[in-house]
């Protein structure tokens, strides 16, 4: 019970925090009314792209872990306390419109949140055996316990003498390790219970967003799709399927990709084929971009090639030939990583874990 | 997908990637259905917002030149299978389902509604048709796990053990207790559990000690006596996790291993090495 206490807790708080965050983006969509659902959505995203920020440049000049707990935990409550600042004022307006919107709607609010959280539960308490979780979760635990990053082989606990790249770029497991460090919560718990449950409830929240600007006000085929993707999700399983990746590799950045990034870029292009193709609208797609690099690698190669599809074709059909370079901007971080990688597998650069 | 390859395949390539991705799964059919569905009943902005992605999709991911193409730059051949991501299946398909429902009234509305519930559940793979299993604790390994990682700290002289364990065992330890060190890492166990292990892989320099002892574990050869105390020295393997059903337990107890305890299901073995490692607090690392 303690437990499900703290993991709920736990839950609650990475929802404040991202809405902290997102709000610094969502805060200028000045013509619409503020969306905590967006705004949750975006400062995930926006809240990775700047912890990969921090946490490479310490990885590289090989500080411990708890350096980077210290200065990220302390960063993130001096973000937290100015997006108060800044935002309380369009919370409290937001708090206001979503006990409006619960009593306007209480049946579907009921349906929707009744909907996520059975599948919340039932995933994050199933067993299953995945090889990949000893790398993913054994990172988290072997940088918790070494107070190092990436320095040491998840499997054997060896010294490795350089990073692994095609990991190094990827911070989620250590951003995991961080929140460990800093809580005290062990490693299996942060990622198979506290994130996996965030990850369910982000797909449900991206699937909502979609549904409701296909559907607009009809409620009842708003939830009807979304438990129509529930079925697919349990039911669409190869060891292949992105739906496999959610529910039984849920704590891997691979599983948001598939899950969650690849159908916000989805939204995102709805939106601007809606017409909401504003600057904002760009950066925070941006950021969706860049956020994902952070949580995969996976997204290196797909986010580019997700933008190409969904994308290209709607700069024609609209005839807007500015999306182009804002399209490029958007690919450009996978891009960037995709080359450097390419460039550490060719040979032409090694980072080693000790000074030479 | 590890056994599949442009070079091999060719054209084929896509085709065979798309049957593992799918399985027995009707849902890309439904995706297909769907696209015609909206490309002839959708009005102007539904058929904006899915059939260009659709178009580009079968004219990139699904073509079957198309791998061949960025095959020559970059190695896809395992990885492929997520560009299948990309196509919006858990989208469309559940928004044409609401469509169909649209078009219907009153009780039609509701038992089209369940028809559709059955035909997705009827042609997909439900993930837990070999029964759900529930996780035993709040670390969702098997208690068991727990129960040697006590047991391993308890003998132990040192804080940080070195072990060799069976293969799952092997996997999940170090997730939940990084505090114990394993002497073989996953892709030397894949290996060996796989394929048969050669003489020559045991007598290599670079893994032969690991391929040896994992050659006992899994495979319950029995090496010659020098052989395997040459491999648990080298690897400074102090400790021998096994089940209790493992046939290899004979054989470890002439090789000079002792049983230092267990529990439910597992033995825990141990051998006097001459000379412990601890890479946590060896060598460079202590350069920083």
């Amino acid at each position: 019970m303690g437990n499900t206490i703290v993991c709920i807790g736990m839950i609650i708080i990475n929802f404040i925090l991202y809405l902290a965050f997102g709000s610094f983006l969502t805060r200028f969509l000045k013509k619409e009314a503020f969306s905590v659902t967006l705004t949750l959505f975006v400062g995930f995203f926006f809240y990775y792209s700047l912890f990969s920020i921090v946490c490479v440049p310490m990885m590289i000049r090989l500080r411990p872990l708890s350096e980077l707990s210290k200065f990220w935990g302390g960063l993130v409550i001096f973000i937290v306390l100015l997006s108060f600042l800044f935002h309380w004022k369009m919370w409290a307006g937001a708090a206001k419109g979503i006990g409006e919107f619960i009593k306007g709607h209480w049946i579907f609010f009921l349906c929707a949140v009744a909907l996520s959280i059975v599948q919340v539960v039932v995933i994050v308490n199933a067993y299953h055996f995945t090889l990949d979780a000893t790398f993913y979760v054994g990172t988290v635990s072997t940088s918790v316990y070494t107070d190092r990053m990436n320095i040491f082989n998840p499997y054997t606990g060896a010294w490795q003498d350089h990073f692994e790249l095609r990991y190094f770029f990827a911070t989620y497991p250590i951003h995991d390790a961080v929140v460990c460090q800093i809580t005290g919560i062990h490693p299996l718990i942060e990622t198979k219970t506290i994130m996996s449950s965030v990850v369910v409830l982000f797909t449900n929240i991206i699937y909502y967003k979609i549904a409701s600007e296909l559907w607009g006000e009809k409620k009842g085929s708003i939830w009807m799709m979304m438990f129509f993707a529930a079925l697919i999700h349990f039911h669409y399983i190869t060891i292949f399927t992105s739906a496999n990746f959610l529910l039984t590799r849920t704590f891997e950045g691979k599983a948001i990709i598939g899950n969650v990034v690849l159908p916000a870029l989805f939204y995102f292009f709805i939106l601007f084929i809606r017409g909401k193709d504003s600057l904002i609208y760009w950066i925070m797609l941006f950021f969706i971009c860049a956020g994902s690099n952070g949580l995969s690698t996976t997204a290196n190669m797909l986010v580019p090639a997700a933008l190409g599809i969904y994308l290209f074709p709607l700069t024609f059909i609209k005839k807007k030939w500015t999306f182009i370079p804002k399209c490029l901007a958007c690919m450009a971080p996978g891009v960037v990583m995709m080359l450097l990688y390419v460039g550490y597998v060719k040979g032409y650069y090694v980072l080693y874990t000790y000074i030479r | 997908m590890q056994n599949v390859s442009v070079y091999q395949l060719g054209i084929r390539f896509v085709s065979v990637c798309l049957d593992y991705y799918n399985g027995m799964n009707a849902y890309l059919v439904f995706y297909l259905a769907a696209l015609l569905f909206i490309a002839l009943k959708g009005d102007k902005k539904t058929r904006e917002i899915f059939l260009p992605s659709g178009i580009m999709l079968l004219l990139t991911v699904y073509n079957p030149f198309f791998p061949i193409v960025i095959d020559r730059f970059f190695d896809i051949n395992r990885e492929y299978y997520r560009f299948f991501w990309l196509t919006p299946i858990g989208i469309l398909v559940p928004y044409a389902g609401v469509a169909v429902l649209e078009m219907q009234e009153g009780r039609r509305r509701l038992a089209a509604a369940f028809a559709l519930t059955f035909i997705l559940i009827f042609t997909g793979e439900y993930i837990y048709k070999n029964g759900y299993i529930k996780a035993e604790n709040p670390y969702k390994v098997p208690n068991e796990v727990i129960e040697v990682s006590k047991l391993l700290h308890q003998v132990s002289e040192v804080e940080t053990p070195k072990a060799m364990m069976e293969y799952d065992f092997n996997m999940m330890m170090r997730q939940y207790d990084p505090s114990i060190l394993l002497a073989v890492g996953r892709e030397d166990y894949i290996n060996g559990v796989t394929y048969e292990i050669t003489k020559e892989q045991m007598d290599s320099e670079e893994d032969g000690l690991v391929y040896r002892l994992v050659a006992v574990m899994m495979r319950g050869e029995e090496l010659e006596k020098g052989k395997f105390l040459e491999a648990v020295e080298g690897t400074h393997t102090e400790f021998f996790v096994v089940s209790k059903g493992n046939l290899i337990q004979d054989y470890l107890i002439d090789m000079g291993l002792t049983k230092a305890g267990e529990t439910k299901g597992h033995i825990l073995y141990h051998y006097d090495v001459k000379e412990r490692e601890n890479p946590y607090v060896d060598n460079i690392y202590t350069n920083f």
